[in-house]
């Protein structure tokens, strides 16, 4: 009896991508005291910044945001303004690298305004 | 299709073509460029050039110590080598109390003294982002956090009790300061508000006291069904502005009334005219040809004949796409505003009409988006990659819609067909941040837009707090007029560089 040989088995790896820094930090509250601007940096060990798709949207509500891109690509931003429709919402931003992985971060949102 | 008694005279337009925005000329003429409203912002020297620049930076979680706040730079400093020392956070607090005309835990004697309330506590520096509010607890006490800075305008108003406004401007705080702002039962300003005929306007209409001064606005009291109204204050003089709830239509108007203690009180009746609303019916479609479905919309008073006051509807087609309004006689702007999607296939659209009794509109269809395909260069035509660059709608929700360039310095972008600001953001500092008007998308859909980055005016320096560099930073560069110049960063030493377009 002759040997099977099999031919070595490769496997393809995706890294997802980081946010390293966000405006609020994760894990607090986004307080809608005035108009304001959350962000956050990414980053992707295996693909370019560039390539990197941003989704900003308030969940429950299904809005999406519009948003603006950091300069070199580095993160996203999108500006918020007083709205007592987001009162008890959740901002959310998914991160995704176009390779089916993606990394999300969400703020509950406390909008403060007179008279609400 | 129903009967229409209508005048209906202007057809739709786009917004580009309505608008007050006037573009400055001085393109770069380009054989192969997209011609007329592709044109650069004016950055030629102008008496009228920014002498300040405002950073607003918001810190990020590598400075959790930090609140949003604005710095301002003057003309007269190096703008290339700047150390700005952000302002560290002080925390003050306070319990807030109030007059309360029928007590119901202790019925002593009503009103003998305050009693701790609910409300809104504000310290905020007008024009800046340096601030906060907070609501109080149910015992009225507050806490914030906020930049060392002065100048402060702090303002207390009651949430539930209609008690005058509490306003202290120009205020500067300290670590650790106790405030304990006390809001008296203050004087009374009252009034009627009707129609010519006598009539009252039912439900869902609000007045609010506003400080001419600081332009402070008390809290939301309902006019009841009589017509009649009371709100309180404090000597001095008063605007106050009435207002219907959004969807319906009561002009907003503004009136001013000055209340004394000698006096000890004022009276202030609005005479509404004579409101005779009248239905208007109809059908938007959206650029594929489908009803549009729960679209919002936007009604804008132009003239409403002898009827004083302001007026904005806003409302949402039916499921089916069908508007279905109240309005006045008068001429009238309409906005129809597809939620903001990158992907969708609608642009908002604005058109205007006359009405002259009950009417239906023409069947309204969404225009479709356009395809752009753009190069951007430097001084010497190369291409430039990595400019991500950011079209904003002018007018209606202002949505930005966005893309990267490539290696060539290309890019393709799906935007509405509505005059759009564009902003173009080069990765590094060699070139400056440049704006582009395009207020025609669609004279430029067969043929590649050509953009230059200008050379701009360096910006340069580093964010710190003590000896500690600001990490990843978002610094938005806003100039005197209060318009977004561009938008920078700080890196891992709290550096940031950015080339703008400004004159000094």
């Amino acid at each position: 009896m002759g040997c099977f040989h099999w031919p070595p088995l490769i496997l393809e790896t995706n890294v997802a991508p980081e946010i390293y820094a966000s405006n609020p930090s994760a894990g607090e509250d986004l307080i809608l005291d005035r108009p304001t601007v959350a962000f956050v940096f990414a980053s992707d060990e295996d693909d370019p910044p560039e390539t990197l798709d941003y989704l900003w949207w308030v969940e429950g509500a299904g809005t999406i945001l519009s948003h603006d891109i950091l300069p070199d690509s580095a993160g996203s931003s999108v500006t918020l303004t007083v709205d007592t429709a987001l009162h008890d919402q959740t901002l959310r931003v998914r991160v995704a690298d176009g390779k089916n992985d993606s990394v999300e971060l969400s703020w509950p949102i406390q909008v403060v305004q007179e008279g609400l | 299709m129903r009967t229409s008694a209508l005048a209906l005279l202007l057809a739709c337009l786009p917004l580009g073509a309505c608008s007050n925005y006037e573009l400055a000329t001085g393109m770069d003429a380009r054989a192969d460029t997209a011609e007329a409203d592709n044109e650069a912002s004016d950055t030629g020297a102008s008496s009228d050039s920014p002498t300040l620049l405002r950073l607003d930076v918001y810190p990020s979680n590598y400075a959790d110590d930090l609140e949003n706040q604005s710095q301002e730079l003057d003309y007269r400093d190096s703008w290339s080598d700047l150390s700005i020392d952000l302002d560290e956070t002080i925390t003050i607090s306070g319990q807030v109390s109030g007059f309360d005309a029928s007590p119901y835990i202790d019925i002593a004697v009503p009103g003998d003294e305050a009693e701790p309330l609910s409300a809104t506590v504000r310290a905020e520096i007008p024009g800046y982002i340096t601030g906060a509010a907070v609501e109080t607890d149910e015992d009225g006490f507050w806490e914030l956090t906020l930049p060392a800075a002065d100048d402060y305008l702090f303002s207390v108003i009651a949430k539930e009790a209609n008690l005058p406004m509490y306003v202290l401007p120009s205020t500067s705080f300290a670590d650790g300061d106790v405030v304990n702002p006390v809001l008296d039962y203050g004087l009374p300003i009252f009034g009627l508000v009707q129609q010519s005929d006598g009539s009252t306007l039912g439900e869902d209409t609000w007045v609010r006291l506003v400080d001419p001064e600081t332009g402070v606005s008390g809290p939301a009291v309902a006019v009841d069904d009589s017509g009649h109204y009371m709100l309180r204050a404090a000597e001095g003089t008063w605007l106050v502005h009435l207002e219907g709830e959004g969807h319906r239509y009561v002009p907003t108007r503004t009136e001013t009334v000055s209340v004394t203690e000698e006096e000890g009180s004022a009276r202030l009746d609005f005479d509404m005219g004579q409101l005779e609303p009248t239905r208007v019916y109809g059908e938007i479609f959206d650029a594929s040809g489908e009803s549009a479905s729960y679209l919002p919309i936007r009604f804008t008073a132009l003239d409403i004949g002898d009827v004083p006051g302001e007026l904005v509807i806003e409302r949402e087609t039916t499921r089916d796409g069908e508007i279905d309004v109240q309005l006045l006689p008068g001429t009238w702007q309409l906005e129809a505003l597809p939620t903001f999607d990158p992907e969708g296939e609608s642009s908002p659209l604005l058109t205007t009409f006359e009405l002259t009794g009950a009417a239906t509109l023409p069947d309204i269809t969404l225009p479709g988006r356009v395809e752009l395909e753009i190069r951007v260069v430097d001084q010497s035509d190369g291409p430039v990659q990595g400019v991500a660059i950011a079209a904003q709608e002018r007018g209606f929700d202002e949505g930005i819609y966005t893309t990267v360039t490539d290696t060539n310095g290309e890019a393709r972008l799906i935007v509405p067909n509505v005059a759009l600001d564009v902003r173009l953001t080069p990765p590094d500092a060699t070139l400056a941040i440049t704006k582009y008007g395009l207020t025609d998308p669609a004279a430029h859909a067969d043929a590649t837009i050509f953009w230059d980055l200008a050379q701009g005016q360096l910006i340069q320096g580093i964010l710190h707090t003590d000896d500690e560099p600001v990490q990843y930073a978002v610094v938005q560069l806003v100039d005197e007029y209060d318009e977004l110049v561009g938008t920078t960063t700080t890196n891992a030493d709290g550096q940031f560089k950015a080339r703008v377009q400004l004159d000094r």
